[in-house]
């Protein structure tokens, strides 16, 4: 894997930042939050950033797409607080589908956000210096590029552009869809048709209604702009790629036949690959959030419903998320992905949790109930029609193409017309910078969940010739535990670990102490009890106080290793 | 202890060595390296030898071609794949691979049926894509051991590699250690003092002895040998039933670089219609259960509740049994290969994250696997020791009318200890099994030594190494004899005037197996057989000129198609039917009046 790294300009140390004023921000940055910005655009917009933060920001590529595009991650890190791989760690990502694109702005927004306000908000400086950022705004820069860049629809380009055979006649990615008007967009197709099911509704006749049955039709839809490219009768069957990056997670993957997309094997394109070695490469990612569009919904797993549910603890921590998201964001809700979406194998978030034990959401966003008002809806006004005088009051029409005949090589004379790709899946413009500031608030709510492990100081006391009780304890002040309930389970990564050391120290017996009586500890069986494997990690509900029974005399530490939460030492005096 | 155990590799009574003379028998990297190269030399007319990729930096993964260089390129023909040793602990099978290499060139300068099937078909060998691991054969001390490289916490301490096993005793084996503990499960067994058995409770019998692999506590956690160099068990890696959260299977499947080649390169080869993996695995001895009906249970009760926002559940598992119709196959390979093995029980490891199970459910051709050598099976003693060293050199096995090994004796799973130990004295004399000897472990105190050789109970003494190789290229002759074959078998012009013509044709699958066994046409991997009418200025009337057939069943079995054109008299068409796995075939068409 090649990586491009932008080198830290390392000289710049953190005194030479500037401290943007109280009065109103002059940004450092000026970026347009009300647009979309291609691949191109999303590069140049991270370099700028990088550049003009290089005391925080790190900027490599963790590979290459299919065709050969960068994989951009860029990491928030305070270096004078510490190195990332020592801090919980927040993992964001977007546009795994080429089409779901306004994630990659949420990204660039997260960025901008904190680093325009560090020193500004104290909250904001708080999660700069306590956390870590991985941020990677494209994970398909293959689709997005192509989404932007060709006629498309709403929710065409969602794949990655790697050649596959979608209709099994041994050529691949023959007959997609053409911009057969040459408008720029791929919209619909209808046919004039005596027999047609179809008939222009009578509320607004740029809208297809299905005739009731005895009822006479005027046309039939034939779908997407295009022709039958390859000759088998059938038009649009096979465009570029046709799979789905996001069924390509190792847990519970599934082939093909039974999740569509899946592709060959888990991780066997090079995006999601260089992801999954990324993120395998960082034990200390402790959240994850991945963005797509749309609906507003704040997803987690299970995928499917053979999985059973997450462990009560865990659940309890999910939930308590999922409700303050809901009322962060308005129109979103907080769903489980097999039970009120659809079943997922395979899927990313399903991966981080299920198999690295990381409290992960998916965030789809933009609800098209935030277009209008809702309490002035028309009663029995169907939603067709809204959509349009929505498009017509307040974008100007400017998201439908009004039907026009086209002479189709095979068809003959049909018409072509329907709603643009910018329209449905995607926030308009004048909503865009509500959408990227809310999504990101709940990212940083995430992060600030994320383990916040105190090591308090030791307490000793002499118990008479030399030997000696040290107690700690240690306390997680916010909701994920330290140690999911499904990584202790499972075992997945390593337990924490509480170690004391002194050049003239002696472990006799290490104890924990038992629910709330001070005194009452029991023993524990470590081989080695003066480095304590914590299974369960630290948690908010459950502050573990360790007491060692010692001999010696001196100096000595205490470390607390824990992989999402820190690393932490207490040094103190046996006397 | 039980998942150290399965960590390392070794069994405890599983594991073994031969005597130092018949050691040489299995070769090293190089020795296997100059061995493909000599099967193949003065071969260049049916074979090649290539590689896929890197094992190791510098190590390739050798691939061998075998098949005509003429005719229809080889990528094109239907292929067969050998793999072995994927595990690394069984260099027999990469011995008993490069022995049927040698054997099928051989035979294909005399033998009609031999040098057919090399110009219908390839064949494709790669022997030990897994060299890590096999280099703890040749390495002091042996130890057992079938992991990759990739470096492991497999205790989860977060120190990584750092409690292998120790040759306590010097004698360049990693044997097991007895160790006296009132805590220890298992006792020795008073009619054998060799062995330990597993104290049962229930018969108020009580553990007196921990068994162990042979080694230190190297960084004093209280566990041995908890921690061994390498980490991934390469047989279990592939993608089909990979068990998540198993430590030793990789961090997703495929995730070593020689897996991942190794399916990339077979997905690259979509012309491969059967797939043999020599290893640890077996479905040629024990035929697998079929399931009784589709793949395609649902995975809830009803058919799937509207959710929330009026999506619907997708509601299928994947197969994870062989579809009944295809069981017919598996059977027969069973019968043949039981017959000419003269084997009757596989104790089988587990197929989950198998490559041979991948290749049978998500590859969707037959994914056979067979173990090369199933352990004592009533062989006689070698009458002359000194037959060991005829090993290592690859020589073309003669037929010969020696007697199939018989089947073993019917006894109980728990007595199967009883006759390694007895084939141990009987065949080997002895060389096997080091005698329990007691040692003064410094952490342990006084234990005792011993147990079965690494190797031993895993791979025969060389002197079988010949008899397996003609076994085991008979039933590869035999596998030959089952690709499917499609031919378009009649075809017939009907003119009726005006230049219009009724065309037909019959395609017909002649060879034995379908052109899509059940589960590649489920797991729609097997493309369905394509016919291409090539027009040269005619004009179809009827019938498209491409057209997808479906599967053909094996054995004959035929499908007629019909096309009416428009054309001139005497004018010229040609018709192509093609088949992944099937082949392909083409005529030359005259529209004649």
């Amino acid at each position: 894997m090649k990586r491009t790294w932008i080198p830290l300009a390392a000289w710049l140390v953190c005194g030479a930042i500037a401290v943007p004023a109280a009065r109103a921000q002059e940004p450092k940055v000026s970026i347009a939050w009300n647009r979309y910005y291609d691949y191109d655009e999303t590069t140049v917009l991270l370099k700028r950033l990088q550049e003009a933060y290089p005391w925080f920001l790190q900027l490599e590529s963790i590979g290459q797409s299919f065709e050969g595009r960068e994989m951009w991650m860029l990491t928030i890190n305070n270096p004078e607080t510490g190195a990332a791989e020592g801090k919980a760690a927040m993992y964001i990502d977007a546009n795994v589908h080429g089409n779901e694109i306004q994630g990659t702005e949420t990204c660039l927004y997260t960025i901008w956000y904190l680093m325009e306000n560090y020193g500004r908000i104290e909250k904001v400086k708080e999660l700069v210096d306590q956390r870590v950022f991985y941020i990677l705004p494209m994970v398909n820069p293959d689709g997005r590029d192509h989404w932007f860049d060709a006629a498309n629809t709403s929710s065409s380009s969602r794949s990655g552009k790697a050649p596959m055979d979608s209709d099994r006649d041994g050529v691949a990615d023959e007959d997609g869809a053409d911009d057969l008007d040459g408008d720029g967009h791929i919209t619909q197709m209808r046919i004039k048709d005596p027999e047609g099911r179809y008939k222009p509704s009578e509320d607004d006749p740029r809208i297809m209604v299905p005739v009731r049955a005895g009822e006479k039709g005027e046309y039939t839809l034939l779908r997407s702009e295009g022709i039958d490219n390859d000759g088998d009768g059938r038009v649009n069957e096979d465009g570029p790629g046709g799979y789905d990056m996001n069924r390509n997670w190792p847990s519970d993957w599934q082939p093909n036949y039974i999740q569509g997309g899946a592709g060959a094997y888990p991780l066997c394109w090079p995006e999601t690959r260089s992801i999954a070695e990324f993120i395998l490469s960082k034990p200390n990612i402790a959240g994850v959030q991945s963005y797509h569009n749309t609906g507003g919904m704040i997803l987690r797993g299970p995928g499917a419903e053979s999985y059973g549910e997450y462990p009560r603890g865990d659940v309890a921590v999910y939930d308590e998320m999922g409700r303050d998201g809901e009322k962060m964001l308005p129109f979103y809700r907080y769903m489980i992905i097999w039970k009120d979406l659809y079943s997922v194998h395979g899927g990313f978030v399903n991966w981080t949790y299920e198999g690295l034990g990381i409290f992960s959401f998916t965030n789809e966003l933009f609800a098209r109930d935030q277009y209008d008002n809702l309490q002035a809806r028309d009663e029995g006004e169907s939603s067709s029609v809204r959509r349009q005088r929505w498009d017509d009051h307040l974008e100007l029409g400017d998201q439908f193409v009004d039907w026009k005949p086209f002479d189709h090589p095979t068809l003959g004379p049909i018409e072509i017309g329907g709603w643009k790709k910018t329209s449905s899946r995607v926030a308009p413009h004048f909503l865009i910078e509500e959408m990227l500031h809310r999504n990101t608030a709940f990212s940083l709510y995430h992060a600030d969940q994320m383990p916040l492990l105190t090591l308090e100081a030791p307490v000793v006391e002499a118990v008479g010739d030399g030997a000696f009780t040290v107690t700690v304890t240690l306390r997680n002040d916010r909701p994920i535990p330290s140690v999911s309930q499904l990584a202790a389970q499972k075992k997945i990564g390593l337990p924490d670990f509480l170690e004391i050391r002194g050049d003239d120290l002696q472990v006799v017996v290490a104890a924990s102490r038992t629910g709330r009586f001070p005194d009452t500890y029991d023993r524990l069986d470590d081989e080695e009890p003066g480095r304590l494997a914590l299974e369960q990690g630290v948690s908010r509900t459950n502050p573990r106080t360790i007491r060692w029974w010692v001999r010696g005399g001196g100096d000595f530490e205490v470390e607390l290793r824990s992989q999402k939460g820190g690393t932490h030492v207490q040094k103190a005096r046996l006397e | 202890m039980r998942t150290i155990l399965r960590i390392l590799g070794v069994a405890v009574g599983l594991a073994g060595s031969l005597t130092a003379q018949t050691d040489r028998g299995y070769p090293d990297d190089d020795q296997l390296a100059r061995a493909l190269r000599e099967a193949v030399a003065g071969h260049e007319r049916r074979a090649r030898l290539s590689s896929l990729g890197e094992a190791t930096p510098g190590q390739p993964i050798w691939t061998v071609e075998l098949g005509s260089a003429s005719g229809v390129p080889r990528e094109q023909r239907p292929g067969l794949l050998v793999v072995s040793n994927l595990g690394g602990d069984r260099p027999i099978g990469d011995e008993v691979l490069v022995g049927m290499v040698k054997s099928i060139l051989d035979r294909a300068e005399s033998d009609e049926t031999v040098a057919h099937l090399l110009d219908e078909h390839v064949l494709y060998f790669i022997p030990r894509p897994n060299p890590e691991a096999t280099r703890s054969y040749f390495t002091a001390p042996r130890v057992e051991r079938r992991l990759t490289g990739r470096p492991t916490d497999q205790d989860r301490d977060g120190r990584v590699d750092e409690d292998g096993p120790d040759d306590l005793n010097g004698d360049g084996l990693i044997t097991q250690m007895r160790v006296p503990d009132p805590d220890g499960e298992w006792l020795i067994d008073p009619e054998d003092s060799r062995r330990l058995k597993k104290a049962d409770p229930k018969k108020g019998e009580r553990g007196t002895h921990h068994l162990w692999i042979e080694g230190r506590d190297d960084d004093a956690d209280g566990q041995y040998n908890e921690d061994p160099p390498g980490g991934v068990d390469l047989a279990r890696n592939f993608a089909h039933a990979w068990q998540e959260h198993d430590r030793s299977v990789g961090p997703y499947p495929n995730s070593e670089a020689v897996s991942r080649a190794l399916i990339d390169w077979v997905l690259a080869h979509r012309n491969i219609a059967m797939i043999w993996v020599l290893d640890r695995h077996d479905n040629l001895v024990e035929v697998p259960k079929g399931s009784g009906s589709s793949s395609s249970r649902a995975e809830s009760s009803g058919e799937g509740s509207p959710g929330r926002r009026g999506g619907f559940r997708r509601s299928s598992v994947p197969a994870t049994q062989i579809q009944s119709d295809d069981l017919g196959f598996f059977e027969e390979a069973s019968e043949k290969f039981r017959e000419l093995l003269g084997v009757e029980k596989a104790e089988a490891a587990d197929a989950d994250g198998a490559f041979h199970a991948w290749a049978y459910f998500q590859f969707g051709v037959p994914g056979l696997a067979s173990q090369v050598w199933y352990g004592p099976d009533g062989e006689p003693a070698s009458e002359d020791e000194s037959e060991g060293e005829a090993g290592g050199e690859f020589e073309t096995p003669q037929p010969s009318e020696r007697r199939r090994g018989r089947k073993p004796t019917e006894k109980a799973g728990d007595d199967r200890e009883a006759e390694w130990l007895d084939w141990n004295e009987r065949v080997l004399s002895g060389r096997g099994f080091v005698p329990w000897t007691q040692f003064e472990h410094p952490q342990l105190g006084t234990i005792e030594i011993g147990g079965w050789k690494p190797f031993a109970r895993t791979n025969p003494p060389v002197d079988r190494i010949g008899e397996l190789v003609m076994q085991h290229t008979d039933f590869l002759m035999y596998l030959g004899q089952q690709f499917a074959r499609v031919r378009l078998s009649e075809i017939t012009v009907e003119s009726h005037g005006s230049g219009l013509f009724t065309l037909t044709a019959v395609v017909t699958n002649e060879g034995h197996l379908p052109t899509a066994v059940r589960q590649g046409e489920v797991n729609r991997e097997v493309l369905p057989v394509l016919l291409e009418l090539e027009l040269h200025g005619q004009t179809l009337v009827l019938g498209d000129a491409r057209r997808s057939l479906g599967s053909l069943a094996g054995q004959g079995a035929r499908r007629e198609l019909t096309w009416t054109l428009r054309g001139e008299p005497g004018s010229r068409l040609s018709l192509e039917v093609r088949s992944q796995k099937a082949g392909r075939d083409r005529r030359e068409i005259r529209l004649t009046d």
